[in-house]
């Protein structure tokens, strides 16, 4: 469940949420939903086998207003929006680096890219975060669809 | 290789008064004001090595002169800072014009380009409804929509004429058709198209429009775009709709494109068709289009 999502940062929102289909949505036209809408309103995520991801607005808020967030530069932002780990020399500024936990992943504009889990010493040549979710993830499940 | 098709299609289009050349499209984007502005996400693309140059005819609108990798794939893209939407694309929603306060119906929605550009003009407020008829495009469609950040549009996934049973009456309807495309976008092109499938098309699109028209408010306007260079998609069903629907046809005011043809294989149209406009992509550098502007009685 979509809540979930949230906990893994220590994040709870209020809000009166539908699923339709594989999304999530909030503000949906309430007269509409009978006629069984794909996308309605303001859409918070999508459910996937590996558990639910955030939408890139929902991301944002995470990034926001988690404690457990990390900044890297740009190489690291590259290699990450391509689906690969973090070395921990990529990693500039960080909160929190127990291991194990989940923290959000920001790019220098401070803007979120992704989330992963700290495996790893920051600051090191080895990985340090492994990814779990990035921003280039709908593009690569699009490229993967269309092959 | 056969070359019967395209001498066809430019044996038609000769008769259209038109010599076709060589052309060039030009890509492009558009920056998407739901999330950031050109004078915040230009001088950042430009770090990057970008080059852009305005497209004079579009409000938001970028030609791409310049790129060292795919803009699809760069952080401000993924983020819905801009969409990757060539220029004639760009014109049918700026021509509809939709108001923060309206309630639009978009016939055809997959990817998402149009929809998408809906919203930002309506600052995500008033309403949009949406429809696609094939499910294995809705996927890209909500994934634009999310990526931009699109808040005010609620999808259907089913045909277009089912607008009918939602009991709405529009203030604004954008037709961007399905139809059989142009020799500039696609390989081949020529020899894949024939006048059947031309055919079959524009009855399809006749269906929409009639469909759409009848859930439009009086005085309200519909843009109706194709990618197609065929009249038989374009002017005669713009004629078509002059004789069988209560609509006249407004006049498009742009500096680029040529007005609607009136007179296709000896057949003359109605005056009001010139009021269209009409993309030949060696003249526009522009993907072949066409667009109308029908306000119902
Ligand atoms: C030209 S494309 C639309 C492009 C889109 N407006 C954009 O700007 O990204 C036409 C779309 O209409 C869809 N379509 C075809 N027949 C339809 C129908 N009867 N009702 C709704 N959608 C239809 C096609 O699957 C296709 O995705």
């Amino acid at each position: 469940m979509i809540k979930k999502l949230y906990a893994q940062f220590g994040l709870t929102k209020q809000q009166h949420i539908h699923k339709l289909g594989r999304s999530y949505f909030t503000h949906s036209n309430e007269q509409l939903l009978k006629h069984r809408p794909v996308y309605a309103g303001r859409c918070i995520g999508h459910e996937r086998k590996e558990g639910p991801i955030p939408s890139i607005n929902e991301l944002q808020w995470i990034g926001k207003n988690t404690k457990e967030k990390i900044t890297i530069d740009e190489k690291g932002e590259w290699l990450f929006i391509c689906g690969r780990d973090l070395f921990g020399k990529t990693i500039v500024k960080h909160n929190k680096q127990e291991k194990n936990t989940i923290v959000a992943v920001l790019n220098k504009h401070q803007e979120c890219i992704g989330y992963g889990k700290v495996i790893g010493n920051l600051y090191t040549n080895k990985i340090a975060i492994q990814r779990i979710f990035d921003i280039g993830d709908l593009l690569r499940r699009e490229r993967k669809s269309k092959r | 290789m056969d070359n019967a098709g395209k001498k066809f299609f430019l044996n038609r289009y000769k008769q259209l008064g038109e010599e076709i050349q060589d052309s060039q499209i030009k890509s492009a984007i558009r920056i998407n004001t739901l999330k950031t502005t050109a004078s915040e996400l230009l001088p950042r693309l430009e770090k990057l090595g970008i080059k852009l140059e305005k497209i004079p005819y579009t409000t938001q609108g970028y030609f791409v002169k310049k790129t060292n990798f795919s803009l699809g794939a760069i952080t401000e893209h993924l983020l819905g800072y801009y969409y990757l939407q060539e220029a004639a694309a760009q014109i049918p929603v700026e021509i509809l014009n939709p108001e923060p306060t309206d309630t639009v119906l978009d016939c055809c929605a997959a990817p998402g380009g149009k929809t998408t550009q809906l919203a930002a003009l309506m600052n995500n407020q008033g309403k949009i409804i949406s429809y696609e008829l094939k499910p294995h495009r809705i996927t890209s469609l909500i994934m634009n929509l999310e990526r931009c950040g699109v808040t005010n549009t609620t999808v259907f996934s089913a045909d277009a004429t089912d607008a009918k049973k939602l009991g709405i009456q529009f203030d604004k309807i954008l037709l961007d058709a399905p139809c059989s495309g142009n020799y500039a976008l696609e390989k081949d092109w020529f020899e894949k198209r024939d006048l059947n499938g031309i055919k079959q098309s524009s009855r399809i699109q006749r269906k929409i429009l009639r469909t759409a028209i009848d859930v439009l408010k009086p005085n309200g306007s519909l843009v109706y775009s194709t990618c197609s260079l065929e009249p038989e998609e374009n002017e005669l069903n713009i004629q078509w709709a002059l004789d069988n629907l209560p609509v006249h046809i407004e006049k498009i005011n742009l500096p680029v494109g040529d007005e609607g043809i009136t007179n296709i294989f000896e057949q003359k149209l109605n005056d009001q068709i010139k009021n269209c406009k009409r993309f030949w992509p060696h003249k526009t550098n522009t993907q072949g289009f066409f667009v109308a502007r029908l306000v119902k009685i």
